[in-house]
């Protein structure tokens, strides 16, 4: 049905009346404008900051983002490498609430056989301002726990030992979450989990776990590097959700 | 205020035509369908994929079903027993689209020793673990058809209560790598144990979990477990 504009002094069809507003109210509401109600998107709103609805009450919700008063994980970051690299900087980050990283590194050492393979982090370019102190607690029969103070940077992923692994093969898995606050320390675990992601040898494992702090105010970027030969494959994906 | 439908050959009521707007349009607005607008219910959209709104404002958001699936972190199952039993098995997972899981597992189980396990995928045989596990009293690689979630150890005690914090990846085509921290309480003793396992499945995204006790324990009335889509 299309919306009949019913002009000044003319006869108006009851008909037309009746479509009108089964136009406007019938089924699916969408947004709509123009003089002849036609529907458009990413223009219009339902409510606004001073007229609020005071309950929506839906099945599902499909949009690009959501701002709450708090509580809701918001994927903010999704990237994955189309080339092999020796770093992913993330930049733009505004968020100061809390964060959360998903991770799949993929470790690429041109065909070496096994050798130390390890990314870091820093946040906001490196800078002195946002130095760590970490502990580091490494279950494993042969790296020991191990702590660092007044960092730069922090680990991320990790593999070494007495293994014959080529870290072609190697993934890793990383969830890392981040206590952000304004004028504390910012508290981060990380918890990461190396193995043998061919399907033929046998796989391997380090049970890293990291606690740290950050001595920054806001966290602004992130950057995951390799700090030795070592690069991330293609495909390796990050994902970084922010409660908001 | 109810909504008019005007009939050929009648004047129309300045009053009726007044209602008609605010039958739609004011104080709550509903979805209404049919020539008479009355509500209706998870029938109609606000909006669409093609006539999306911009930005929506309101207090309160309650949502069925799921919110924006595409890219927050979103709770797909939940589940709690309602009475003794050995076993929670959740299906219909999309582990291809969901990519991820983190799973809250809060348990008690009947006897101070035997242990509680999760299975994927109907606990095929083809879908086995490697596991590292390092705990407060002992560190042990194995290879299973299930992951370990809490043992008891305590002799002493009748019962205890297990917290598995578990993120997993879910997709088919890789290794889905598993990080589980698990909190083993009995009385006077806590237990921490710190798990990375891999599953060996790389055919199958995971549709299926299972939480079960080994054969010598029952799950009791009031375990929970819930599974977050992490997309």
């Amino acid at each position: 049905m299309t919306f009949k504009y019913i002009a000044n002094s003319t006869i108006a069809d009851y008909q037309d009346c009746n479509l009108n507003f089964l136009h406007i109210g019938q089924g699916n509401i969408w947004p709509r404008g123009g003089t002849l109600m036609e529907p458009t998107t990413d223009v219009y709103d339902l409510g606004s900051s001073a007229y609020r609805h005071d309950k929506v009450v839906v099945n599902n919700v499909y949009c690009d983002s959501i701002t709450t008063g708090e509580g809701l994980w918001h994927k903010i970051v999704d990237t994955t490498l189309t080339t092999t690299s020796a770093s992913i900087e993330i930049t733009g980050l505004t968020n100061t609430t809390d964060i959360m990283i998903v991770s799949n590194i993929k470790g690429n050492r041109s065909g070496a056989t096994f050798a130390t393979f390890q990314i870091n982090i820093a946040f906001n370019n490196d800078s002195s301002a946002s130095y760590f102190e970490i502990f580091t607690n490494i279950f494993s029969s042969f790296i020991a726990t191990t702590y660092y103070s007044s960092t730069t940077y922090g680990r991320y992923a990790y593999q070494s030992g007495p293994n014959t692994l080529s870290v072609d093969y190697m993934e890793t898995f990383q969830i890392m979450q981040v206590r952000n606050n304004s004028t504390h320390k910012k508290m981060i675990d990380i918890k990461d989990c190396a193995y043998d992601a061919s399907y033929t040898s046998y796989p391997i494992f380090l049970n890293l776990h990291t606690l740290m702090y950050a001595k920054t105010a806001a966290i602004y970027s992130i950057k995951l590097f390799s700090n030795v030969a070592g690069t991330m494959r293609t495909n390796t994906n990050i994902r970084i959700y922010a409660k908001q | 205020m109810s909504f008019h439908t005007f009939v050929k050959n009648t004047t129309i009521s300045a009053a009726d035509f007044d209602d008609n707007y605010k039958h739609i349009h004011s104080e709550t607005v509903l979805p209404r369908g049919g020539t008479s607008l009355d509500p209706t219910t998870a029938v109609y959209n606000l909006g669409d994929t093609s006539y999306r709104w911009k930005t929506c404002y309101a207090n309160e958001l309650t949502v069925m079903g799921e919110i924006n699936p595409t890219s927050s972190i979103t709770l797909v199952a939940e589940f709690t027993l309602t009475q003794t039993a050995s076993s929670i098995e959740i299906d219909g997972l999309t582990g291809e689209t969901d990519r991820c899981y983190h799973i809250i597992v809060n348990a008690r189980f009947t006897n101070a020793t035997g242990y509680i396990k999760m299975a994927i995928n109907h606990s095929s045989s083809s879908v086995y673990y490697l596991q590292y596990i390092n705990s407060s009293l002992s560190a042990s690689y194995a290879t299973n058809t299930y992951l370990y979630m809490g043992d008891g150890y305590n002799t002493t005690s009748t019962k205890h209560n297990v917290y598995s914090d578990i993120y997993m990846q879910s997709k088919s085509g890789i290794k889905n790598a598993i990080l589980n921290q698990i909190y083993d309480s009995q009385d006077l003793y806590i237990n921490y144990s710190s798990i990375r396992g891999i599953s060996l499945n790389i055919t199958e995204a995971i549709s299926n979990i299972k939480v079960l006790a080994d054969t010598a324990n029952m799950l009791l009335t009031g375990c929970n477990i819930q599974i977050y889509a992490m997309r």
